[in-house]
């Protein structure tokens, strides 16, 4: 004999307590669609309180040292070229953050650790980058700072095959974004002649580079020349105006193409 | 067993018969002449031409080696190059065209800048065309295998006009 509201000893019992079970049913169903609601409204709130920028980056630029913890590089009075190129990135990654909140700087490995081959190439291929900026030091003897700029060439571009799907050699993927290199390059000159009295120009020039090869998005490399130690902060400036010379390319580009 | 005997003989080079074209063959590769040869290097920002002398021989590979070994010992009496570099051997392949060169240490310095290390290689590549006409690419070795440096890319063979005209 079933009693109301309670018992459930016998299924074929419908009545008080089959009753009672439906109304728990749809309580529960009912404080699962509350709770559900309430989660989804404070993550939409989550999201919607950053600003509109920085919800979506229009832009990737990979800072590459040239030098890693296992291959220190050249050597300068006290130290090595590794530790002077970090400094440098990092600084010019902290320039561009300030200056560009919808742009994402990236630095291609960490201080300490030393990289395998080819993973550089992999990092800026697979993450899709628009800029490759790669930096290299050495020890000049001159008092005012020299800035090499290149970009990767094995020459006879004009007879070299173009590719729509199929497989392409890791030396000849720069043919992919030529046009692109070949316009930044000509850029960062032109920003890089505007500061005679700080540095001397030389380039941009492209030849065969090792930290550039593979590499599909367009790939710049700064080899700067300094005297002492601590003349990169000279440089920064030039440097970092250069690249957001690019920076300001890629972003009206970028769209253009979105119109 | 005579013919056996003469065959033990002649395996084991106790006996040896030369035919009469080897001993042409010889007598040409004996026959060396002193060439004047014209070696280039890069130094204060310009091209510097000098004029050295050889023996030369009807052998293009030998008459290489023996002009990339003058070029970088001009090279260490202008004290460009701090320790001598020497080419192990130079292969040139069937058709002339290709042009295999192996030094026995690496032809930079450790602390050069790259334009000067590129700078290096093409004063190496304008020598070798400016004597020897036929050779289209050249590929660079390290005691016979391939030539490995931080910033300059060796694995592929580098034209003979090197990469100076490719800046227009």
């Amino acid at each position: 004999m079933c009693k109301s509201g309670r018992s459930f000893e016998t299924p074929d019992c419908v009545g008080s307590s089959g009753r009672a079970a439906a109304g728990m049913i749809r309580t529960s169903l009912l404080l699962f669609c509350i709770l559900h609601s309430l989660i989804m409204t404070a993550y939409t709130r989550h999201n919607t309180h950053k600003t509109p920028a920085q919800q979506q980056y229009l832009a990737t630029v990979l800072l590459v040292p040239t030098c890693n913890a296992a291959n220190t590089g050249r050597s300068f009075s006290q130290n090595f070229e590794h530790t002077i190129a970090f400094d440098f990135v990092e600084q010019l990654q902290k320039i561009l953050n300030m200056h560009y909140s919808n742009v994402r700087c990236l630095l291609s490995h960490q201080r300490a650790r030393p990289i395998s081959p080819f993973q550089q190439v992999n990092t800026a291929n697979c993450l899709f980058v628009d800029l490759v900026i790669a930096c290299g030091f050495y020890k000049e003897t001159e008092e005012k700072p020299s800035v090499h700029l290149y970009s990767f060439s094995y020459g006879q571009e004009f007879i070299k095959k173009k590719w729509d799907l199929s497989w392409c050699p890791y030396e000849q993927t720069y043919l992919i974004k030529k046009t692109e290199t070949q316009q930044y390059a000509k850029l960062c000159q032109e920003v890089l002649n505007e500061y005679p009295n700080i540095l001397n120009m030389y380039g941009p020039y492209r030849i065969p580079l090792k930290p550039l090869i593979g590499m599909i998005p367009p790939a710049l490399l700064f080899e700067i020349g300094i005297r002492h130690d601590k003349d990169w902060q000279q440089i920064i400036e030039p440097i970092s105006d250069a690249v957001s010379a690019v920076i300001n390319t890629i972003l009206s580009n970028l769209r253009e193409w979105s119109i | 067993m005579i013919i056996g005997i003469i065959y033990f003989v002649l395996a084991h080079h106790i006996v040896v018969i030369r035919y009469p074209l080897s001993i042409e063959n010889e007598a040409s590769l004996n026959a060396m002449k002193k060439k004047e040869c014209g070696v280039y290097y890069w130094h204060n920002n310009a091209w510097v031409t000098e004029k050295i002398y050889l023996l030369s021989s009807a052998n293009d590979a030998y008459n290489i080696k023996q002009l990339i070994n003058g070029m970088f010992g001009l090279l260490v009496e202008e004290q460009l190059l701090t320790k001598k570099v020497n080419v192990e051997s130079v292969l040139l392949s069937q058709n002339n065209n290709d042009l295999y060169v192996s030094f026995s240490r690496s032809p930079f310095s450790k602390n050069e800048p790259i334009f000067a290390k590129w700078m290096r290689i093409e004063g190496i590549l304008k020598t070798i065309r400016s004597n020897h006409k036929s050779i289209n690419n050249v590929r660079f070795l390290l005691q016979h295998q391939p030539l490995q440096d931080t910033h300059l890319d060796f694995s592929q063979p580098w034209p003979i006009k090197g990469f100076t005209e490719n800046q227009k």
